[in-house]
């Protein structure tokens, strides 16, 4: 008998979704930057969404 | 730069803030309608930022067609300098 594949990305969640599709998980409370002239230069006004793209693995 | 030019400058650096703040919790809003913390956030906000664009368009002259100031002698949208005459920057 094939040996079941190991998926260790996949938390026991991950089983009641459908494939194929993505999921973005919604924000729950978030808090704002306090100074909102950071926030205008950050691009989001949630630090929890301050993820800047970087071209490679998130490093600051 | 003389002292009217700095304080349009920081009036428009507000107006941009706020206008992105009050964005910002919109789309946060569309997906969150019962977070009321994000509504009167949205509420103290939206506020500031009509109350700052009001000044500007008092004192400098209309950033909107829609909110075109009190004036009732001459439209002023039409006869401000356009941005590329150092009008709204």
């Amino acid at each position: 008998m094939m040996q079941k594949p190991q998926r260790p990305f996949m938390n026991d969640m991950m089983g009641n979704f459908p494939i194929g599709m993505a999921y973005v998980p919604m924000q729950q409370a978030p808090v704002l930057y306090e100074n909102l002239e950071e926030a205008f230069n950050r691009g989001t006004i949630f630090p929890e969404l301050d993820k800047p793209f970087m071209g490679k693995r998130g490093r600051r | 730069m003389n002292q009217n030019m700095t304080e349009k400058r920081r009036m428009l650096m507000d107006i941009s803030v706020l206008d992105f703040t009050t964005t910002d919790l919109r789309e946060y809003l569309d997906t969150h309608p019962f977070d009321t913390d994000a509504i009167s956030y949205f509420h103290r906000y939206n506020k500031m930022l009509h109350q700052v664009t009001k000044e500007y368009t008092a004192k400098f002259g209309p950033l909107r067609q829609d909110m075109p100031g009190n004036c009732m002698d001459e439209w002023k949208w039409a006869t401000s300098p356009m941005p590329w005459e150092g009008g709204a920057c």
